[in-house]
């Protein structure tokens, strides 16, 4: 632990070695609880608890954190808010919104609610604030252009959109349940990709990137999976009392008999954030 | 995957329950990789049903350099084994060739026209003949000294019991002679097999591991059992091995390598002040690490210097 606490600066910061040990042995209690000391003392050894300290004497107030956080991440922040926006003006708004709720603009029993008191050190600081900006993005940049203005869409023409009205279903149960049962098969990396692959429509390379593989190791996985997928689901359908004919053409059948539109699916509902407080604690 | 396919399988994937979405910090510790196996598949298992979480952490990757580097035929050892291989015959060929069009060049030169040479030139021819007979104290070292001329020349095998000398006369070496020739050809296939041994063992099935707690382990029966070796710097989150040769990397940028399967370390400098969450060699001399940040940085030069991609 003094060792811990000696890498982790947090001296500098006015942060004492009790009140070190404490904040360690919170995040141990939240993230691996009940566990022996051998392995809280791993865990402990795997946190970025310069990070650690850094933010909790930021969420705490310290100037002196305040300058070693702006020195180190300002500019990492702007320009992780415009690579996620694509987009200059809107990255430094995404990077400002986020610095607000970082440096905690509302206050509850007298003290500052800042946004760093969430990170644990599981990963690193900088990692965090990026996941971070992601999440803001989505919840609310995203969706919120989705939100069209009715003046705005007469102006650009599509006046009145027709409502879309979900398909009626002539799916065969069957075949709902055999690719459940399929999917449910697979490992999780593997539904993983397929769901990159094909709902996110990710590109090889991005998807390696999430999986530390190389590109053509995903090439080969998805051509394997849906090959092994296409065989599998055949055969539970068999097995659920169809002929292979059947089952072969209830997988080929016309993409209007799907109870789902897909891209109508995709388009998540903009007034439910996905990352909203209550979310996030819950995941915490 | 069949248009009418791929739409089912979207639809069920998509009808996934997601639950509980992660805190962000074990999304950006999944993005550096160290995150422990078992919230790693917890993790997975969440983001393969949850479409807000996969875009968060799509967006949330670093950007990396674009450039084409070398990483495909990195990756593959295989793949540079196969080019490795038809490089080297290419070369091969390239030096018969070479060889051949010398010879060609020469032969017609050495081909001179039959007369009959006087008697005198004669003796003087046979003279150095005599004098190397004479010479055969350690027929095993001239056996080893003497030039063989290019076999191309030649319309039969050599025989172990001819004796070649500068001039390109075969002459048939004495009993003795042929015995060390034999001696020195056993010594070769004994030294041959040894090697063939020695390879054996050294591809003897050796495996590597990093533990959950990030220590260095070792499995010498196929990954059945597994021992740990007591390495500074523990914890590490990256390893590989080629051959003897072993790297791990960890936190704060702690890189070490050992040159002799494990038995020894050295500490490299450090590259990179930030964490190594991923190493591969594909030789004792060529690698990459990834650090946190999102960064690649090789070496050509066993770990020495290293340069960012």
């Amino acid at each position: 632990m003094v060792e811990l606490y000696r890498r982790s600066r947090a001296e500098e910061f006015g942060i004492t070695a009790p009140a070190f040990a404490e904040m360690l042995d919170q995040g141990a209690a939240k993230s691996i609880p009940e566990s022996p000391k051998p392995q809280k003392q791993d865990f402990f050894n795997r946190l970025h608890v310069e990070d650690l300290a850094l933010a909790r004497a930021c969420a705490a107030g310290n100037e002196r954190a305040w300058q070693v956080f702006m020195l180190r991440f300002r500019e990492k922040l702007y320009d992780a808010g415009r690579q996620i926006t694509r987009d200059d003006a809107t990255g430094r708004e995404l990077a400002d919104s986020v610095y607000a709720d970082l440096y905690g603009t509302q206050t509850r029993e007298g003290r500052r609610q800042s946004k760093l008191y969430s990170y644990g050190g599981r990963g690193s600081l900088g990692g965090w604030l990026r996941t971070v900006l992601a999440q803001e993005y989505i919840n609310h940049y995203r969706k919120h252009r989705r939100l069209v203005s009715l003046d705005r869409e007469c102006e650009e023409g599509a006046q009145f959109p027709a409502v879309a009205v979900a398909e009626i279903t002539s799916v065969d149960e069957r075949l709902e349940r055999a690719v459940d049962e399929a999917l449910r098969s697979l490992p999780a990396e593997d539904r993983f990709v397929l769901a990159s692959y094909f709902l996110d429509e990710r590109t090889l390379a991005e998807i390696a990137r999430a999986l530390s593989v190389h590109e053509s190791t995903i090439s080969r996985k998805v051509e394997k999976l849906t090959k092994n997928l296409k065989k599998q689901i055949v055969k539970l359908l068999i097995k659920m009392g169809m002929s292979r004919r059947q089952a072969e053409e209830a997988l080929d059948a016309d993409t209007r008999d799907l109870r789902l539109d897909i891209r109508t699916s995709l388009a998540q509902d903009p007034a439910k954030a996905a990352f909203s407080n209550r979310g996030a604690k819950a995941g915490e | 995957m069949d248009a009418g396919m791929k739409k089912f399988v979207s639809a069920r994937l998509q009808a996934q329950v997601a639950g509980s979405h992660p805190a962000p910090e074990l999304l950006a510790a999944y993005a550096e990789n160290s995150l422990s196996a078992r919230d790693r598949h917890s993790l997975l298992t969440h983001l393969a049903a949850c479409n807000d979480c996969r875009d968060a952490l799509y967006l949330s990757m670093p950007e990396v350099d674009t450039q084409p580097v070398l990483r495909p035929s990195y990756k593959s050892p295989h793949l540079a084994v196969r080019w490795a291989t038809l490089a080297a015959s290419v070369v091969i060929l390239g030096a018969v060739l070479l060889t051949n069009r010398e010879m060609f060049y020469r032969h017609p030169q050495s081909i001179q026209p039959y007369s009959a040479a006087p008697p005198e030139k004669i003796a003087e021819l046979k003279e150095p003949l005599r004098d190397r007979s004479a010479e055969t104290r350690s027929p095993a070292i001239q056996a080893a000294n003497k030039v063989l001329p290019p076999f191309k020349h030649m319309t039969a095998k050599p025989q172990a019991s001819m004796q070649f000398d500068q001039s390109g006369e075969v002459h048939f070496a004495s009993a003795q002679a042929a015995n060390s020739a034999k001696q020195i050809s056993g010594a070769r296939v004994a030294s041959d097999e040894m090697a063939v041994a020695k390879d054996k063992k050294a591809a003897s099935p050796v495996s590597w591991n990093l533990s959950p707690n990030g220590d260095v382990q070792r499995s010498l029966d196929l990954g059945k059992t597994w021992q740990n070796l007591p390495v500074a710097g523990a914890p590490f989150r990256a390893i590989t091995a080629v051959g003897d040769d072993i790297w791990v990397g960890g936190n704060a940028g702690a890189l070490y390598h050992s040159a002799d399967a494990g038995q020894s370390w050295t500490k490299i400098d450090p590259v990179s002040a930030e964490d190594i969450t991923r190493i591969e060699f594909s030789d004792s001399q060529n690698g990459l690490l990834n650090t946190a940040n999102g960064r690649i940085w090789s070496t050509s030069d066993g770990g020495r210097t290293w340069h960012s991609k």
